[in-house]
């Protein structure tokens, strides 16, 4: 268990595409009785990171994103099914476009970077 | 770790024994400062008359080097004991106008008023370094 | 032969690129005010930057990771977060203080103001980063760069005693003035051993997909290219000794400094002056922004790139956009680029065990780089150099601030 957190938390994610769309920035692990634990989702974006070093932090985050229209507030979830290959990059079987996880890119190309002449 | 500790205890140490912040050293400090200042001020000059520098830039730093030495003259003021204090405020004052006239003679495009000025400029250079001397130092 | 081009280009352009303001003004200080005796600190931090350009590139090439995502996989989030604040912000410094020097260059030949200059160049630096052409930009400042080789001709030129030359390679302790001897030695240090421009090299070595093949490319880019690069650092040393030291001119103000090529080079030696601080700094200025972008991208896995479009990497555009112009805003408010650049340089040294320690250790784990891990030499040399900067800047930054 301990193994797969080492190798997997914190890893590059790539999409189908081989998209940059974030990091491994939780797990959530399934117990079970009788049988050993189990990865159950990954969990990425900014709450879950911020999670991680102080439950404040995470409030502010999750306030943020909402006032942004960026996310509910809550970290996106993939079902560890989706994971297509763990190397150097965690590859996930779906499409970066049809995720949440573009919001926040998609926010500062509308807000700002899409605004500015030759972009 | 050992390392790091006889290290810093050695630093420590020979910045102690240094006293950096004796009245002598500060006074001495602050001529070579000022010397420092007027040095540049003539290389300047120099550099202008002989047609190594352009005129825009000599005269900014004349009026950048008149600039500093009146900030000198408020940590003269402040940080020299009464002594020298007198004798390093006057040259200090007379560099300033030296200074400024000097910047006067560069805006005018007076090249020969320019090279009368480096004179002043080095007199009172050595008017600096007699006392320094008479202070005792002998490190330059 | 497109491999010994490769090599060709990669020593030219780091040699082109080595030298910054912090080298710049570092080592015009040194030698206005202590001669030669402080050749010893180039060497030293010029021995460092060529171990550690070396790793970087080798664990680019072996591991295919880029540095910040391994910091932050190997050593989790929590204490990732440090180093990387602490990165950010002392190069944001360093940042502003490059932007600092081309305008400083302009102010020379223009007579305009430095503050004037702050917004229109980091304009053309966001523009050209901006519109893509980055990697023809960068070998192109690179290769203009290479004017500052005028301070290794100024240093022949003027016939310094090359014993005593010789004799600053030997560390040795200042006849006065120790607090400012070793506060300089510092600045050099943390000139000299830039995280950025290693982390720099090593996001360019991912972007050229490089592999082990390359080892030995690598070597040769980072072995020849720094040494001259410190080289150059050196001559300006040289050449500041001989022009300043005996006027008894010590270096407080860059106006002093540029007439550092006068005595060598006549009016030419102000031009060239002016070109070397204005190229230099600039070509540093662009690598500075892109780095703190990619650090931040690669940290937080977005899209990154020198020839992405702006559109397609909305987050890591932003960021550039935004360290530039902070970057600028620095000058701006009219913060004095020589005392900005010597603090920013010795807080460089203060932090080099935050940013180099758990790189070395990635060095050191065969998960990353197998076989190629690190010798015992480069381990030992690396370490003892910065626990040194370190120490020496913990303890000469206050006295420095605190009058001494």
């Amino acid at each position: 268990m301990g193994d797969l957190i080492r190798d997997v938390l914190d890893k590059q994610l790539v999409d189908r595409n081989q998209n940059s769309i974030g990091k491994v920035d939780g797990i959530i692990v399934a117990l079970r009785e009788g049988k050993p634990p189990r990865v159950a989702y990954i969990e990425v974006g900014t709450v879950a990171l911020a999670r991680r070093l102080n439950p404040r932090l995470a409030k502010w985050a999750a306030a943020l994103e909402r006032r942004l229209k960026v996310s509910e507030g809550e970290p996106y979830r993939i079902p560890w099914s989706k994971v297509r290959e763990v190397g150097i990059d965690v590859e996930v079987d779906l499409e970066w476009e049809k995720t949440p996880l573009i919001s926040w890119e998609k926010w500062v190309n509308e807000k700002i970077i899409g605004r500015i002449p030759g972009a | 770790m050992a390392i790091k500790r006889a290290l810093t205890l050695t630093i420590l140490l020979l910045l102690f024994l240094e006293g950096c912040g004796s009245p002598r050293d500060k006074a001495t400090k602050e001529i070579k400062t000022i010397q420092s200042w007027a040095a540049a001020a003539r290389m300047t000059a120099e550099a202008y008359v002989a047609g190594a520098a352009p005129k825009p830039y000599a005269s900014d730093t004349m009026a950048a080097t008149a600039q500093a030495l009146e900030k000198e003259m408020s940590a003269i003021q402040s940080s020299i004991p009464d002594e020298p204090r007198a004798h390093i405020a006057a040259q200090t004052e007379s560099l300033r106008r030296q200074v400024e006239e000097t910047k006067a003679a560069i805006d005018a495009s007076d090249r020969a008023r320019v090279q009368q000025q480096m004179g002043q400029l080095s007199s009172v250079e050595d008017a600096l370094a007699q006392i320094l001397k008479g202070y005792g130092d002998t490190t330059r | 032969m497109k491999k010994i081009f490769e090599v060709a280009l990669g020593i030219v352009t780091s040699i082109g690129g080595f030298l910054e303001i912090g080298s710049l003004t570092t080592a015009a200080q040194a030698g206005a005010l202590f001669g030669f005796q402080l050749i010893w600190a180039i060497a030293l931090g010029g021995l460092c930057i060529i171990f550690l350009v070396e790793m970087s590139g080798r664990f680019a090439a072996v591991s295919h990771h880029t540095i910040p995502a391994a910091i932050r996989e190997r050593f989790g989030f929590n204490f990732f977060v440090a180093p990387m604040i602490g990165f950010i912000l002392v190069t944001l410094l360093v940042l502003a203080a490059e932007i600092g020097g081309v305008c400083i260059a302009l102010e020379l030949v223009t007579g305009i103001a430095f503050q004037w200059w702050a917004l229109p160049v980091a304009f053309l630096i966001w523009l050209l980063i901006w519109k893509g052409t980055f990697s023809v930009i960068e070998k192109g400042a690179s290769l203009l760069g290479l004017v500052t080789l005028c301070f290794v001709v100024g240093a022949y030129w003027l016939y310094p005693p090359w014993n005593d030359v010789a004799t600053g390679l030997v560390p040795s302790l200042p006849a006065k003035d120790e607090a400012r001897y070793w506060f300089i030695a510092v600045s050099i240090l943390g000139a000299s051993i830039t995280p950025y421009l290693m982390f720099f090299y090593s996001s360019g070595a991912i972007e050229d997909k490089w592999d082990e093949s390359y080892l030995g490319t690598n070597r040769a880019v980072a072995g020849l290219g720094m040494s001259f690069g410190s080289a150059i650092s050196m001559a300006v040393l040289v050449v500041s000794a001989i022009v300043f030291m005996p006027r008894g001119i010590q270096v407080d103000h860059y106006d002093q400094v540029a007439l550092i090529l006068t005595p060598a080079f006549g009016y030419w030696g102000f031009i060239l002056f002016a070109a070397s601080l204005g190229i230099a700094c600039f070509g540093a200025a662009q690598e500075i922004s892109l780095e703190i972008a990619y650090f931040i991208a690669q940290a937080f896995g977005w899209n990154w790139g020198e020839d992405q479009k702006p559109r397609d990497a909305a987050r890591f555009s932003l960021v550039y956009t935004v360290t530039i112009f902070a970057g600028a805003l620095l000058v701006l408010v009219g913060i004095d680029p020589l005392k900005l650049t010597i603090f920013s340089m010795a807080l460089t040294a203060a932090t080099l065990p935050l940013s180099i320690m758990p790189f070395l250790i990635l060095m050191n784990d065969k998960r990353y780089v197998g076989e190629h891990r690190n010798g015992i030499i480069s381990n030992v040399v690396v370490t003892l150099i910065i626990i040194l900067a370190c120490v020496l800047a913990v303890v000469t930054i206050p006295l420095q601030i605190f009058g001494g």
